[in-house]
C-alpha cells in the first residue's frame, strides 16, 4: 500500500502556531487555501520535532512544475506521514539529512526494514549517502530487495561514503551513457568494488529471511 | 653548587598554569564542538593551545614551525570531530595526533636538511620566553632545551608525554600501539641522558 | 580542566628539574588561537570525507594550512566566525562564485556539506539560478555565473552530503533539467527533476 494512501491513518495534530519563528518556515504558493493547508502541515511537522524544511522545499519544487493546490496539500501530507516513520525507521539517527535520504526512500516504496538495516550497520556516522544511493538505484528500477542487500552489504564491508557515492554516481552514468539495465549496472559495479572492500564475515553474512542473492547476483567472496 | 633548588619560590610560580588553562574547560563544550560550534570550539582551543606549543616546540627539530604545527593538528582535529566517540579521553586524542603532525615534520626537516648540532644553533632556535631576567634562570633553560633536543625524538617524544604532560603509560601505550615496557624503556634513556649532559652544568 | 598529573617523583632530581622547566606554558599571541580557529572553519567546508580518526603513524601528510590562503578561503565558504575575527569580505564574482544561506547551513550543523560545482550552458540566457532541494528551491540564493565567453554558467556552493534532486531557472520562467545529469521522477509529484549523490568531495 503506498505510503500517501496511508496518510489519512496516522493523527497528525494540527494546530495553528503564531507566525514569528515559523517565519522561514513560510509557504506561499498556489492558492489562497492552499498556502494555507500546506502552513499547516508544515506547523504541525515542526511541532513535532521534525524537519518541516523538507515538506516546505518540496511545496516550492511542486510550485515550480506547475503542480494543482490539491495534490501539492495531499503530497506534504504524505511526507508528513513518511517523515514519522523515517524517524523511527533510522533511530537513532536524527540529523535532517539523513531523516530526508530516508523519507525519501520511502517515497520510492522502499521498506522499512531496509532502511533499518542500513541505520543499525552505521549507528553513528551520517547515512544520508547511502541512503541517497539506495533510493536512486530504486528510482532506476533496481529491485528494492537488491538495492538493499547492496548498499547494506557496502557498509558492512567498510566501503567509504565516496566508494557508496560513486557507486550510485556511476550506476547512473552507465545506464544512461551504456544503455544498461540499473541492476545490472549496480551489480557490475557492486562486484567491481569487491576487490577494495573487507570480505563479508560470517558474522555479517545475513541471515534474516527473505534477503537471498538473487539468481543475477554477485556471489559473496 | 647548584645555583638553583627545588624549592625556589620563583621557580615555583613558574610553575603556574597559564590563565586559560585553570579556567575549567566546560565538558559540554566537546559535545558542542562536536556539533560544529564554533564557539565550543575555540574553548578548547584556549584551553590547549599553550600546552599544545609547549609540547611542539619540544618535540620539533625545527621548533619555529610549532605555531603552524599546532595549528594542523587542531584542523585534523575539528575535521574529525564529528566522529569522536569519547572511547578515549580527549587530550590524549589532541596529543596523539600533535605527535603524529610532530613526527611528520620531523621527517620532512630531517630529510631536508643536514642536522645542525653546533650549540650556537640550537642556541639561536630557542624560544624567547625562556630567556628571563634572571639570568640564571635563562642559563639553566638553555641547557635543558639544547639537551632535550639532542635526545633521539621517539625517547623525546614519551618523555615529554609522560613527564611534562602528564599521561600515564596506560595512555601512551594506547595513544602509540607501543608496549609499556618499551615505553619505560625510553623514558629511561631519556632520562639517563638528560642527567648525564645536565649534571655538568650544576657541578 | 584538571591540572596534568604528575609523575615526577620517580625520577632523579635533576631530571626533576629539567621537568620542572620544561612544564613552563609559554606565552600565546593574542591571536594565535583565532587564526586556528579560523583555518579549522574553513578546512571544514572542504573535508576529505574519510579521513581515518587516528592518523597512522606512517602517514606522511604534512599539509599546512597557513597563511594568506586563509582569508580567501573563509570569503569562499562565507562563514562567519565569532570571537576577534571579523566577518570575511564579500565573495567576489567570479566565473565559480560560492553563495550560502546561514539558515540552510545552521539547519544543517552535524553534517559537513561537500562544495559542488553546477555548470550549465545556455548563452542566450540572461539569467540562470540552479534550485534544488539544498536551497529550498529559491531562485535567488544560487544564481550563476556567465562565463567569460557567455557561453557556460557556473557556480559552486556547499551541499551536505546524500541524493539531491535540482534544477536551473532560466530567465526567471523556464526550469530546465541538467543535460548532463540523470534525472528522476519525483513519486509524489510525477514531476522530473536532476539528480546529484553528492558524497565525493
Amino acid at each position: 500500500m503506498r505510503l500517501s494512501r496511508c496518510a489519512g491513518l496516522i493523527a497528525i495534530s494540527i494546530t495553528v502556531r503564531s507566525v514569528g519563528a515559523q517565519d522561514s518556515l513560510r509557504f506561499v504558493g498556489g492558492d489562497a487555501t492552499t498556502s494555507r493547508e500546506v502552513s499547516q502541515i508544515i506547523d504541525a511537522v515542526a511541532a513535532q520535532g521534525l524537519p518541516a524544511g523538507l515538506i516546505l522545499s518540496k511545496a516550492r519544487f511542486a510550485v515550480a512544475v506547475h503542480t494543482p493546490g490539491p495534490k501539492i496539500v495531499e503530497t506534504a501530507k504524505a511526507m508528513a506521514a513518511r517523515l514519522v516513520i523515517a524517524k523511527r525507521a533510522i533511530d537513532p539517527h536524527i540529523r535532517e539529512s539523513d531523516l530526508a535520504g530516508a523519507e525519501a526512500a520511502l517515497s520510492y516504496d522502499v521498506p522499512v526494514d531496509i532502511l533499518r538495516r542500513i541505520s543499525s550497520a552505521r549507528p553513528k556516522e551520517p547515512i544520508a549517502v547511502p541512503l541517497g544511493v539506495l533510493t536512486q538505484l530504486v528510482a532506476d528500477r533496481v529491485p528494492a530487495k537488491r538495492a538493499g542487500e547492496i548498499v547494506t552489504d557496502l557498509l558492512r564491508r567498510g566501503a567509504t561514503m565516496t566508494q557508496i557515492a560513486d557507486l550510485g554516481n556511476n550506476v547512473d552514468a552507465d545506464v544512461k551513457i551504456g544503455g544498461y539495465r540499473a541492476v545490472d549496472a549496480a551489480n557490475m559495479r557492486y562486484n567491481g568494488l569487491g576487490p577494495h572492500l573487507a570480505p563479508l564475515s560470517a558474522a555479517g553474512t545475513t541471515t534474516e529471511p527473505g534477503i537471498t542473492s538473487t539468481a543475477g547476483g554477485p556471489k559473496k567472496p | 653548587m647548584t645555583a638553583l633548588s627545588p624549592s625556589r619560590p620563583a621557580l615555583s610560580s613558574l610553575l603556574l598554569p597559564h590563565p586559560a588553562q585553570t579556567a575549567g574547560l566546560d565538558a559540554k563544550a566537546i559535545s558542542r564542538a562536536k556539533l560544529g560550534d564554533i564557539g565550543a570550539f575555540t574553548e578548547i582551543v584556549q584551553a590547549y593551545y599553550a600546552r599544545c606549543l609547549r609540547f611542539a616546540r619540544a618535540m620539533l627539530v625545527e621548533p619555529d614551525d610549532a605555531e603552524d604545527m599546532v595549528q594542523e593538528a587542531f584542523v585534523r582535529l575539528y575535521r574529525a570531530l564529528p566522529r569522536y566517540e569519547e572511547r578515549q579521553r580527549f587530550e590524549s586524542w589532541l596529543f596523539q595526533i600533535l605527535g603524529n603532525c610532530c613526527r611528520t615534520a620531523n621527517t620532512v626537516a630531517q630529510r631536508n636538511a643536514a642536522r645542525l648540532v653546533t650549540d650556537d644553533a640550537l642556541l639561536e632556535r630557542i624560544p624567547a620566553e625562556t630567556r628571563s631576567d634572571d639570568d640564571a634562570l635563562s642559563a639553566w633553560g638553555d641547557s635543558v632545551r639544547h639537551a632535550l633536543a639532542e635526545v633521539p625524538e621517539h625517547n623525546r617524544e614519551i618523555f615529554l608525554l609522560h613527564y611534562v604532560e602528564g599521561f600515564s603509560y596506560d595512555e601512551i601505550e594506547r595513544m602509540t600501539g607501543v608496549r609499556q615496557s618499551a615505553l619505560k624503556m625510553r623514558v629511561k634513556r631519556a632520562s639517563d641522558f638528560l642527567r648525564a649532559r645536565l649534571s655538568r652544568e650544576t657541578p | 580542566m584538571r591540572s596534568p598529573r604528575d609523575f615526577r617523583d620517580g625520577a632523579d632530581p635533576i631530571v626533576r628539574r629539567a621537568i620542572d622547566e620544561l612544564r613552563r606554558l609559554p606565552r600565546v599571541e593574542d591571536d594565535a588561537v583565532a587564526a586556528v580557529v579560523s583555518a579549522a572553519a574553513t578546512a571544514r567546508v572542504l573535508p576529505p570525507a574519510d579521513e581515518p580518526i587516528t592518523p597512522a603513524r606512517e602517514r606522511g601528510r604534512g599539509r599546512l594550512l597557513i597563511g594568506g590562503g586563509l582569508v580567501a578561503a573563509a570569503a569562499i565558504a562565507g562563514f562567519l566566525i565569532r570571537g576577534s575575527m571579523s566577518s570575511p569580505p564579500e565573495p567576489v564574482r567570479t566565473a565559480a562564485t560560492t553563495s550560502i544561506t546561514p539558515a540552510a547551513l545552521s539547519a544543517e550543523r552535524t553534517a559537513v556539506p561537500i562544495v559542488e560545482q553546477f555548470v550549465f550552458k545556455a548563452p542566450t540566457a540572461r539569467h540562470v539560478s540552479v534550485i534544488g532541494d539544498f536551497n529550498r528551491w529559491d531562485a535567488s540564493v544560487a544564481p550563476m555565473s556567465r562565463s567569460a565567453d557567455g557561453e557556460l554558467w557556473s557556480v559552486s556552493i556547499p551541499i551536505v552530503p546524500g541524493r539531491h534532486m535540482y534544477a536551473f531557472m532560466v530567465d526567471d520562467s523556464l526550469l530546465v533539467l541538467d543535460p548532463r545529469a540523470p534525472k528522476s521522477r519525483d513519486p509524489d509529484l510525477g514531476a522530473e527533476g536532476s539528480v546529484r549523490i553528492v558524497g565525493r568531495p
